[in-house]
Protein backbone atom coordinates (compact mmCIF):
# COMPACT_ATOMS: atom_id res chain seq x y z
CA UNK A 1 0.00 0.00 0.00
CA UNK A 2 1.05 3.73 -1.10
CA UNK A 3 1.82 5.38 2.22
CA UNK A 4 3.90 8.68 0.87
CA UNK A 5 0.67 10.26 -0.17
CA UNK A 6 -2.17 11.31 1.74
CA UNK A 7 -5.40 10.27 0.16
CA UNK A 8 -5.59 14.06 -1.27
CA UNK A 9 -2.29 13.23 -3.17
CA UNK A 10 -3.78 10.31 -4.59
CA UNK A 11 -6.21 12.68 -6.07
CA UNK A 12 -4.13 15.28 -7.80
CA UNK A 13 -1.91 12.10 -8.70
CA UNK A 14 -4.48 11.05 -11.16
CA UNK A 15 -6.19 14.39 -12.34
CA UNK A 16 -2.33 15.77 -12.97
CA UNK A 17 -1.10 12.75 -14.66
CA UNK A 18 -0.67 13.94 -18.04
CA UNK A 19 1.55 17.13 -16.88
CA UNK A 20 3.64 15.12 -14.17
CA UNK A 21 4.82 13.22 -17.63
CA UNK A 22 8.38 15.32 -17.74
CA UNK A 23 10.06 13.62 -20.17
CA UNK A 24 7.70 15.06 -22.59
CA UNK A 25 9.42 18.55 -21.73
CA UNK A 26 13.00 16.59 -21.64
CA UNK A 27 12.23 16.51 -25.60
CA UNK A 28 11.37 19.35 -26.16
CA UNK A 29 14.52 20.81 -24.32
CA UNK A 30 16.84 18.77 -26.02
CA UNK A 31 15.38 19.69 -29.16
CA UNK A 32 16.15 23.29 -28.69
CA UNK A 33 19.48 22.87 -27.58
CA UNK A 34 20.11 21.35 -30.72
CA UNK A 35 18.49 24.02 -32.72
CA UNK A 36 20.41 26.61 -30.94
CA UNK A 37 23.98 24.45 -31.29
CA UNK A 38 22.59 24.60 -35.05
CA UNK A 39 21.73 28.29 -35.22
CA UNK A 40 25.38 28.80 -33.22
CA UNK A 41 27.54 27.14 -35.76
CA UNK A 42 25.34 28.06 -39.08
CA UNK A 43 24.24 31.67 -37.79
CA UNK A 44 21.90 31.21 -40.69
CA UNK A 45 18.19 30.39 -39.89
CA UNK A 46 17.27 27.50 -42.41
CA UNK A 47 13.63 27.43 -42.95
CA UNK A 48 12.71 24.00 -42.64
CA UNK A 49 14.66 24.10 -39.16
CA UNK A 50 11.62 24.82 -36.99
CA UNK A 51 8.75 22.73 -38.64
CA UNK A 52 11.22 19.49 -38.85
CA UNK A 53 11.68 20.34 -35.20
CA UNK A 54 7.97 21.08 -34.28
CA UNK A 55 7.22 17.15 -35.85
CA UNK A 56 10.25 15.59 -34.02
CA UNK A 57 8.98 16.88 -30.80
CA UNK A 58 5.07 15.63 -32.03
CA UNK A 59 6.77 11.93 -32.37
CA UNK A 60 8.80 12.20 -29.22
CA UNK A 61 5.81 12.91 -27.23
CA UNK A 62 4.00 10.46 -28.62
CA UNK A 63 6.18 7.75 -27.95
CA UNK A 64 6.64 9.02 -24.77
CA UNK A 65 3.03 9.21 -23.71
CA UNK A 66 3.30 5.38 -24.96
CA UNK A 67 5.97 4.68 -22.37
CA UNK A 68 3.87 6.11 -19.68
CA UNK A 69 1.21 4.24 -20.31
CA UNK A 70 2.87 1.08 -20.72
CA UNK A 71 4.60 1.49 -17.18
CA UNK A 72 1.99 3.58 -15.64
CA UNK A 73 -1.39 2.56 -17.32
CA UNK A 74 -3.50 4.18 -18.89
CA UNK A 75 -6.25 7.39 -16.99
CA UNK A 76 -8.66 9.45 -18.52
CA UNK A 77 -8.59 12.98 -17.43
CA UNK A 78 -11.88 14.31 -16.56
CA UNK A 79 -13.07 17.30 -18.47
CA UNK A 80 -13.80 20.22 -16.70
CA UNK A 81 -17.25 20.56 -16.06
CA UNK A 82 -19.41 22.83 -18.75
CA UNK A 83 -18.89 26.19 -19.82
CA UNK A 84 -17.52 27.61 -16.20
CA UNK A 85 -15.22 25.37 -15.96
CA UNK A 86 -13.30 26.24 -18.72
CA UNK A 87 -14.40 29.79 -18.18
CA UNK A 88 -12.41 29.49 -14.92
CA UNK A 89 -9.16 28.21 -16.34
CA UNK A 90 -8.91 31.18 -19.00
CA UNK A 91 -10.13 33.57 -15.97
CA UNK A 92 -7.68 32.36 -13.67
CA UNK A 93 -4.84 32.66 -16.92
CA UNK A 94 -5.91 36.16 -18.24
CA UNK A 95 -5.58 37.31 -14.30
CA UNK A 96 -2.41 35.91 -14.26
CA UNK A 97 -1.02 37.96 -17.04
CA UNK A 98 -2.71 41.09 -16.21
CA UNK A 99 -1.54 41.05 -12.81
CA UNK A 100 2.23 40.03 -13.91
CA UNK A 101 2.12 42.54 -16.70
CA UNK A 102 1.13 45.36 -14.28
CA UNK A 103 4.19 44.36 -11.92
CA UNK A 104 6.54 44.16 -14.61
CA UNK A 105 5.44 47.87 -15.63
CA UNK A 106 5.72 48.99 -11.59
CA UNK A 107 9.12 46.86 -11.54
CA UNK A 108 10.57 48.87 -14.80
CA UNK A 109 9.05 52.10 -13.48
CA UNK A 110 10.66 51.92 -10.34
CA UNK A 111 13.72 50.63 -11.17
CA UNK A 112 14.31 52.87 -14.62
CA UNK A 113 14.95 49.41 -16.89
CA UNK A 114 14.48 49.27 -20.52
CA UNK A 115 12.31 47.16 -21.46
CA UNK A 116 12.06 47.68 -24.98
CA UNK A 117 15.78 46.19 -25.05
CA UNK A 118 15.50 42.44 -26.68
CA UNK A 119 17.23 41.03 -23.44
CA UNK A 120 14.91 42.88 -20.85
CA UNK A 121 11.83 41.50 -22.93
CA UNK A 122 13.17 38.22 -23.47
CA UNK A 123 13.96 38.08 -19.84
CA UNK A 124 10.69 39.08 -18.91
CA UNK A 125 8.75 36.62 -21.14
CA UNK A 126 11.10 33.60 -20.16
CA UNK A 127 10.54 34.09 -16.36
CA UNK A 128 6.62 35.07 -16.57
CA UNK A 129 6.38 31.93 -18.16
CA UNK A 130 8.32 29.93 -15.18
CA UNK A 131 5.87 31.64 -13.21
CA UNK A 132 2.67 30.67 -15.02
CA UNK A 133 3.59 27.17 -15.09
CA UNK A 134 3.61 27.51 -11.27
CA UNK A 135 0.75 29.40 -10.52
CA UNK A 136 -1.79 28.31 -12.99
CA UNK A 137 -1.03 24.68 -13.92
CA UNK A 138 -0.03 23.87 -10.26
CA UNK A 139 3.72 23.19 -11.09
CA UNK A 140 5.88 22.47 -8.18
CA UNK A 141 8.12 25.03 -6.62
CA UNK A 142 10.98 24.17 -8.23
CA UNK A 143 9.46 26.09 -11.45
CA UNK A 144 9.71 29.65 -9.43
CA UNK A 145 13.49 29.04 -8.96
CA UNK A 146 13.97 29.00 -12.80
CA UNK A 147 11.92 31.97 -13.32
CA UNK A 148 14.79 34.13 -11.36
CA UNK A 149 17.57 34.08 -13.26
CA UNK A 150 15.68 35.26 -16.52
CA UNK A 151 14.33 38.04 -14.39
CA UNK A 152 17.65 38.77 -12.93
CA UNK A 153 19.51 38.90 -16.46
CA UNK A 154 16.60 41.15 -17.98
CA UNK A 155 17.52 43.39 -14.80
CA UNK A 156 21.10 43.62 -15.05
CA UNK A 157 20.82 43.77 -18.90
CA UNK A 158 21.51 47.78 -19.34
CA UNK A 159 24.14 48.00 -17.03
CA UNK A 160 26.37 45.04 -17.91
CA UNK A 161 28.36 45.45 -21.86
CA UNK A 162 27.42 42.67 -24.20
CA UNK A 163 23.36 42.43 -24.49
CA UNK A 164 24.26 39.63 -27.26
CA UNK A 165 26.18 37.38 -24.88
CA UNK A 166 22.46 38.00 -22.22
CA UNK A 167 20.72 37.42 -24.89
CA UNK A 168 21.89 33.93 -25.87
CA UNK A 169 22.37 33.10 -22.21
CA UNK A 170 18.99 33.21 -21.67
CA UNK A 171 18.10 31.15 -24.68
CA UNK A 172 20.25 28.45 -23.88
CA UNK A 173 19.14 28.71 -19.84
CA UNK A 174 15.25 27.99 -21.25
CA UNK A 175 16.29 24.32 -22.53
CA UNK A 176 18.61 23.60 -20.00
CA UNK A 177 15.46 24.85 -17.54
CA UNK A 178 12.47 22.31 -19.27
CA UNK A 179 15.27 19.65 -19.28
CA UNK A 180 16.09 19.98 -15.34
CA UNK A 181 12.40 20.85 -14.81
CA UNK A 182 11.40 17.39 -16.74
CA UNK A 183 13.45 14.95 -15.47
CA UNK A 184 12.46 16.44 -11.71
CA UNK A 185 8.93 16.00 -12.82
CA UNK A 186 9.63 12.39 -14.10
CA UNK A 187 11.19 11.57 -10.68
CA UNK A 188 8.10 13.04 -8.61
CA UNK A 189 5.90 10.78 -10.68
CA UNK A 190 7.72 8.02 -10.54
CA UNK A 191 8.07 8.37 -6.83
CA UNK A 192 4.68 8.81 -6.02
CA UNK A 193 3.79 5.42 -7.87
CA UNK A 194 5.55 2.83 -6.05
CA UNK A 195 3.35 -0.26 -7.52
CA UNK A 196 4.46 0.46 -11.29
CA UNK A 197 6.60 -1.90 -13.44
CA UNK A 198 10.28 -0.47 -13.94
CA UNK A 199 10.62 -2.52 -17.15
CA UNK A 200 7.67 -0.77 -18.95
CA UNK A 201 6.82 -4.26 -20.21
CA UNK A 202 3.22 -4.24 -20.27
CA UNK B 1 -16.47 10.90 37.50
CA UNK B 2 -18.50 10.94 34.50
CA UNK B 3 -17.27 13.15 30.98
CA UNK B 4 -18.98 16.29 29.89
CA UNK B 5 -21.71 15.76 27.52
CA UNK B 6 -21.18 17.66 24.74
CA UNK B 7 -24.44 17.21 22.65
CA UNK B 8 -21.87 16.30 19.02
CA UNK B 9 -23.07 13.19 17.86
CA UNK B 10 -20.14 11.09 16.57
CA UNK B 11 -20.68 11.11 12.87
CA UNK B 12 -21.47 8.22 10.24
CA UNK B 13 -18.81 6.89 8.49
CA UNK B 14 -19.08 4.50 5.69
CA UNK B 15 -16.73 1.74 6.75
CA UNK B 16 -16.62 0.82 3.18
CA UNK B 17 -14.86 3.71 2.26
CA UNK B 18 -12.89 3.89 5.01
CA UNK B 19 -10.88 1.09 4.48
CA UNK B 20 -7.31 2.43 3.21
CA UNK B 21 -7.16 0.58 0.52
CA UNK B 22 -10.42 1.65 -1.02
CA UNK B 23 -10.55 5.29 0.30
CA UNK B 24 -7.54 5.32 -2.40
CA UNK B 25 -8.28 3.18 -5.04
CA UNK B 26 -11.40 6.49 -4.81
CA UNK B 27 -9.62 9.30 -4.51
CA UNK B 28 -7.79 8.09 -7.21
CA UNK B 29 -10.89 7.36 -9.14
CA UNK B 30 -12.25 11.20 -7.87
CA UNK B 31 -9.25 12.78 -9.26
CA UNK B 32 -10.16 11.03 -13.49
CA UNK B 33 -12.80 10.14 -15.28
CA UNK B 34 -11.35 6.55 -15.55
CA UNK B 35 -8.33 5.03 -14.39
CA UNK B 36 -6.98 1.39 -15.98
CA UNK B 37 -6.33 -1.23 -13.50
CA UNK B 38 -2.11 -0.67 -14.13
CA UNK B 39 -2.41 3.10 -13.03
CA UNK B 40 -4.55 2.07 -9.76
CA UNK B 41 -2.04 -0.99 -9.03
CA UNK B 42 0.65 1.94 -9.45
CA UNK B 43 -0.69 4.34 -7.69
CA UNK B 44 -2.01 2.83 -4.45
CA UNK B 45 0.79 0.02 -4.55
CA UNK B 46 -1.27 -2.77 -3.52
CA UNK B 47 -0.99 -6.14 -5.28
CA UNK B 48 -3.32 -7.40 -8.08
CA UNK B 49 -4.68 -9.86 -6.17
CA UNK B 50 -6.07 -7.52 -3.15
CA UNK B 51 -6.49 -4.86 -5.52
CA UNK B 52 -9.23 -6.71 -7.52
CA UNK B 53 -10.95 -8.05 -4.34
CA UNK B 54 -10.80 -4.48 -3.25
CA UNK B 55 -12.13 -3.09 -6.64
CA UNK B 56 -15.26 -6.13 -6.61
CA UNK B 57 -16.50 -5.17 -3.92
CA UNK B 58 -16.81 -1.42 -4.34
CA UNK B 59 -18.46 -2.38 -7.83
CA UNK B 60 -20.53 -4.65 -6.14
CA UNK B 61 -21.70 -1.44 -3.69
CA UNK B 62 -22.45 0.27 -6.96
CA UNK B 63 -19.35 2.85 -5.88
CA UNK B 64 -17.87 1.97 -9.22
CA UNK B 65 -18.12 0.65 -12.45
CA UNK B 66 -15.52 -1.61 -14.37
CA UNK B 67 -15.11 -1.41 -17.90
CA UNK B 68 -13.15 -4.10 -20.19
CA UNK B 69 -12.38 -3.52 -23.57
CA UNK B 70 -9.65 -4.60 -26.20
CA UNK B 71 -7.06 -2.16 -27.47
CA UNK B 72 -4.35 -2.86 -29.96
CA UNK B 73 -5.04 -6.87 -29.11
CA UNK B 74 -4.96 -6.29 -25.16
CA UNK B 75 -7.83 -6.19 -22.73
CA UNK B 76 -8.02 -2.79 -20.94
CA UNK B 77 -9.59 -3.16 -17.96
CA UNK B 78 -10.84 0.30 -16.60
CA UNK B 79 -12.57 1.72 -13.72
CA UNK B 80 -14.58 4.87 -13.22
CA UNK B 81 -16.55 6.18 -10.29
CA UNK B 82 -20.24 6.22 -10.47
CA UNK B 83 -22.62 8.98 -9.43
CA UNK B 84 -23.74 7.22 -6.11
CA UNK B 85 -19.52 7.15 -5.77
CA UNK B 86 -19.34 10.53 -6.55
CA UNK B 87 -21.47 11.32 -3.72
CA UNK B 88 -20.62 8.95 -1.12
CA UNK B 89 -17.23 9.73 -1.33
CA UNK B 90 -17.85 13.75 -1.45
CA UNK B 91 -20.44 12.64 1.98
CA UNK B 92 -17.82 10.96 3.09
CA UNK B 93 -14.96 13.65 3.38
CA UNK B 94 -17.56 15.97 4.38
CA UNK B 95 -18.03 13.87 7.70
CA UNK B 96 -14.63 13.43 7.97
CA UNK B 97 -13.99 17.33 8.04
CA UNK B 98 -17.08 17.87 10.49
CA UNK B 99 -15.40 15.27 12.68
CA UNK B 100 -11.80 16.80 12.48
CA UNK B 101 -13.55 20.79 13.11
CA UNK B 102 -15.34 18.89 16.27
CA UNK B 103 -12.19 17.76 17.46
CA UNK B 104 -10.20 21.17 17.46
CA UNK B 105 -12.85 22.84 18.76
Amino acid sequence: MNTRIAPSGFRSLASDFLSLQGLRQVTVGILLLLVLALLKLNRSWDVWLFPAMVVVAGIASWRIGVYYERRFGYVEVRSRPGFWGAGQIFLKRGLFCILMILLIMAWVKMFNLSLTSSVGLVGCVLGLLFVGFFVTENRPWYYLLFSVPFFVIAGVARFLFGPGRLLWAQLWLLPVALIVTGVLDHFRLVRSLPGARSDGAA
Amino acid sequence: MALPETGLKFPDIDRLIHEPARLAILSVLAGCRAAEFLFLESSTGLSRGNLSVQLTKLEEAGLIKIRKEIVGKKTRTTASLTAKGMRDISAYWKAMEKLRLDFSS
